[in-house]
């Protein structure tokens, strides 16, 4: 009996160790995967004191500032391929007394302008700042043209005579909306 | 016997149960020659062993706390972003992933009289754990949008690895008819090292609150992150199998360390023993890197400062300056300073109570009482195991039974309850075919038929030649 026992038990443990196996189970349905996290970041933010518009000492025209700056987080294809939407954020603030014509343009490295948005920001008071928030929601495809991009380039333009008091802010932010898949 | 039932359950209600390199199947069984490893003041049995080179001891073991492969990876039609949702909503930070493995390449014992055994050997060893880094894995899977306000802790990042080959020798000595000590030596080397430990710091984004120009205000608060690694070089380029061995042997960086045991057989019936192993610490010193980030920064994106520029005059580089500014407060530094890595120290404790007719081919009687205690056919008994991870000590709480079937087959049976699963069995068989000793040992035998929903596996398997005592 006690030899039955041990061969039995034996035999158990040599099918254990053998016929031990993972079932029920499918790792290739991760190659579908999505993550999709939305990240939030902050972007650009300027201030701009008016009499900066009537600066004429370098070459743009009275009552016009620009400026541009690279935007490299975008330049990885893998990230330009995973943004499936982009949320911009703009908060404007304006004390001076002048409307501006505000441009905002999404650049190739190559300098072709891949996306704008435009808005007018409306005078305000140093007592009194216009306030004007922007949210512009870009879904795929048109998206590409963000992701494409690698500079932005803002200007602003003072309708009528440029203001001598009072300053033009911007701040802003991005929600990429991410999907990412597991291939 | 209460009370040291009572301190062990005391144990194991007031740490982490856990899984590491938990051998409870082995620990105490004196029929295989590797018990001696457990608790250097075990009961050596026979004249001499001399373990099958690279087949005395092979043991692997692997597991998770918080989630098995069915749970990750079931095939029942679940999306599996809904599956992985679910883990990371219920995995905590202090859930982990480990594994173990180890190789005796060298092991030796033999009687130098009745009252002193010495024990030798090299083994190999790998031993890896993972904490589960909820807080990023939250920010990978879901990104910060609707984490505003919620600050992403580095210290979620805990890791280690180490692979080493460790050269011992042992000494275990009879006191008396009741007490066996015990005690072992171990020089380190230290193969390959890794690990992230200690980090500390947060990031948070939150609206900005004055504290930034911009909207938010995304800040990496007191951040002090840190990578150590040590013999990587080692394995760059291509690595020949003399280069592996030279590392393995005392090529690595080295480390000593102790073991000890004792065994207290109270009488026929009862013994209790503990031991403490790993008590020791590498110096890593040769080829060291250590990847350390460490400082304060919020983050507020570009800032364009539309200066008036002349024809051919470019803007200032703001991006280049915006990164700038982040090196500048979180500084990555590359060091190559020597550090010491404390082993993960391991205790073993137990009670058994042996019970029934003595057991097959022992003598038939300890008729005098003064001789030694001799075997029983069964046994039962409590054992704890505890080890020092990372982040907590981490424990197991083993209930055995012991039943020494023929005069050539020992069986013993566990459950044992750990951080992995409440319901682990595990069996493992010894037989002494002439001088020949095998040994098979598993655990999780439950859901041995299908892995993927084990939250751990663990095997064990050695093949000795032991010489009777004369």
């Amino acid at each position: 009996m006690k030899q039955f026992i041990s061969h039995f038990i034996g035999v158990l443990l040599l099918i254990l160790s053998v016929s031990s196996c993972v079932k029920d189970t499918d790792f290739d349905q991760f190659d579908q995967t999505l993550l999709t996290p939305v990240v939030d970041l902050n972007l650009i933010f300027w201030e701009v004191q008016a009499p900066s518009f009537n600066d004429t000492s370098g070459n743009l025209p009275l009552g016009f500032v620009r400026d541009t700056t690279e935007i490299r987080f975008l330049d990885d294809p893998d990230t330009q391929e995973s943004v499936v939407r982009a949320d911009f954020l703009f908060e404007f603030e304006n004390t001076s007394d002048a409307d501006y014509d505000l441009v905002i343009d999404f650049v190739s490295l190559s300098g072709q302008v891949t996306y704008t948005l435009q808005t007018t920001i409306e005078a305000g008071t140093l007592n009194t700042p216009w306030q004007q928030t922007i949210l512009d929601e870009i879904m795929a495809p048109e998206v590409n043209a963000i992701t494409q991009a690698g500079l932005i380039a803002i200007s602003a333009t003072a309708q009528g005579t440029p203001p001598d008091q009072g300053n033009l802010k911007m701040k802003s932010k991005v929600r990429f909306y991410l999907e990412i898949s597991g291939q | 016997m209460r009370y040291v039932t009572l301190f062990l359950v005391s144990c194991y209600m007031l740490m982490d149960p856990a899984f590491g390199q938990n051998k409870q199947l082995i620990y105490g069984l004196d029929e295989v020659p590797q018990n001696l490893m457990l608790n250097p003041g075990g009961v050596a049995e026979g004249r001499a062993f001399f373990g099958v080179p690279l087949l005395s001891g092979i043991h692997v073991n692997g597991g998770s706390s918080g989630f098995s492969l069915f749970d990750l990876a079931a095939s029942d039609g679940k999306l599996p972003a809904e599956r992985i949702s679910g883990l990371i909503r219920d995995l905590s930070e202090k859930d982990f992933i480990t594994m173990t493995q180890q190789l005796e390449i060298i092991s030796v014992g033999w009687r130098k009289n009745d009252k002193t055994f010495y024990t030798a050997g090299i083994y190999q060893e790998f031993d890896f754990i993972t904490y589960f880094p909820k807080d990023w894995a939250t920010l990978a899977w879901y990104g910060n949008a609707d984490y505003l306000n919620y600050p992403f802790k580095f210290d979620h990042i805990s890791a280690r690895a180490d692979l080493l080959s460790v050269f011992h020798f042992g000494i275990n000595k009879k006191i008396d008819r009741k007490w066996t000590v015990g005690g072992r030596l171990k020089l380190y080397n230290s193969i390959l090292a890794g690990s992230s430990l200690n980090n500390r710091g947060s990031f948070t984004t939150r609206l900005s609150d004055g504290d930034s120009q911009n909207i938010y205000a995304q800040d990496l608060n007191k951040a002090n992150v840190s990578i150590q690694t040590s013999g990587l070089s080692r394995f760059e380029g291509n690595v020949t199998s003399s280069d592996l061995l030279s590392a393995g042997l005392f090529g690595g960086d080295l480390g000593l360390g102790i073991d000890v045991g004792a065994t207290y057989q109270y009488d026929d019936a009862w013994r209790f023993s503990g031991s403490i192993l790993d008590i020791g610490a590498i110096v890593h010193a040769s080829d060291v890197k250590t990847y350390q980030a460490s400082g304060d920064y919020i983050l507020e994106g570009i800032e364009l400062d539309f200066p008036a520029l002349s024809q051919g005059q470019n803007a200032p580089p703001y991006y280049a300056i915006f990164e700038n500014e982040i090196e500048a407060a979180v500084p990555i530094d590359t060091l190559y300073s020597a550090y010491t890595q404390w082993r993960p120290v391991k205790m073993n404790l137990a009670a058994s109570y042996g019970f029934g007719p003595t057991a097959p081919g022992s003598v038939a009687c300890n008729c005098s009482g003064k001789g030694d205690a001799y075997q029983l056919e069964s046994e039962v008994g409590v054992q704890f195991y505890a080890i020092k991870r990372p982040k907590a000590i981490q424990t197991a709480l083993s209930l055995f039974y012991v039943r020494r079937l023929l005069r050539n087959l020992t069986l013993k049976s566990t459950w044992t309850m750990d951080a992995l699963s409440w319901t682990n069995l595990g069996l493992v068989a010894v037989s002494d075919l002439g001088p020949i000793n095998v040994y098979l040992a598993a655990d999780h035998l439950l859901t041995y038929s299908n892995l993927a929903k084990a939250r751990g596996a663990s095997i064990q398997f050695g093949i000795n030649v032991k010489l009777e005592r004369r």
